[in-house]
């Protein structure tokens, strides 16, 4: 018993080691918790196509300049 | 009493090895509960051997670029480039909370550069296996777009990463952390141009 209080005492220490967050007004906060809570587990499933058509967008605004910087890039190691 | 010694060191790299594996797939699939987990580490076992792979990169990444400095001298930058970074964002936190750890920042930031890593390692493979410059062929389009899908979901990540260091590390609100941010950005970009310019790094290694 007193190890499952020592333990559920430390994962709420972990917990709450932070304040909520609070950007000032109440639905600046409210955007900004609904839109961080996609980043928080498994953002890729969000950033990967988000990549992919922002990629897309890219090209179809800059052509082939897009092919010059992926070519700068590539050299930027 | 001396194999005692040497077995603890091996049980200790062997652990900080699986930990920092370990916090690696975290930060991929629960980037928020594995950073603040990470903010309350102490084991600089896991620094050092993040080190060790950027050293073994920069060592890869040595004979594939044509005007090299020695691996060692790039990775001393980095060291001292992770370390301004570090101590800039600390004392800041530490201005207005004057409470404010060191450790977290060194632990969370070091963390961070795995996107970086990643992205570095894979762009030198890249170079060898497909290398530059990009044509407008169909394939050339393509493998751009992947390219740059690929590059672009790295840096998010990356900011993502950068953003949870700094707010586990200084327990600031969002804004705060932004206007942080900005204020590096005001010395570090030049900074980055000049190392450009002395060859150094073309990308910041950050």
């Amino acid at each position: 018993m007193k190890t499952f209080q020592y333990r559920l005492q430390k994962k709420l220490n972990e917990v709450f080691i932070l304040a909520p967050n609070s950007l000032g007004s109440p639905w600046l906060t409210r955007i900004y918790h609904e839109v961080s809570k996609f980043f928080k587990t498994m953002p890729f499933i969000i950033i990967i196509p988000f990549s992919f058509v922002a990629s897309i967008i890219l090209y179809l605004l800059l052509g082939s300049l897009v092919i010059k910087l992926v070519t700068i890039l590539q050299y930027g190691f | 009493m001396n194999q005692i010694n040497t077995e603890n060191i091996i049980i200790d790299i062997l652990s900080s090895v699986i930990l920092v594996i370990r916090n690696f797939f975290g930060l991929i699939f629960y980037p928020y509960r594995s950073m603040r987990k990470i903010s309350q580490e102490r084991d600089y076992g896991q620094i050092l051997t993040v080190f060790v792979l950027v050293f073994v990169y920069f060592k890869f990444a040595y004979f594939l670029r044509s005007d090299p400095y020695p691996a060692s001298f790039i990775f001393l930058i980095f060291s001292l480039n992770l370390f301004v970074m570090v101590l800039f964002f600390y004392l800041i936190a530490k201005a207005t909370k004057p409470n404010t750890d060191f450790a977290p920042f060194l632990f969370t930031l070091t963390y961070s550069l795995f996107p970086t890593l990643l992205w570095f390692a894979s762009n030198s493979l890249l170079y060898l296996l497909v290398p530059p410059p990009r044509t407008l062929s169909f394939l050339g389009k393509a493998f751009s777009g992947f390219y740059l899908a690929y590059s672009f979901s790295l840096l998010v990540w990356k900011l993502i990463l950068v953003y949870l260091s700094l707010r586990f590390s200084s327990k600031f609100s969002f804004f705060r952390i932004f206007y942080m941010f900005i204020l590096f950005l005001v010395w570090f970009i030049p900074y980055s141009f000049l190392l450009y310019r002395l060859k150094i790094f073309r990308t910041p290694f950050i």
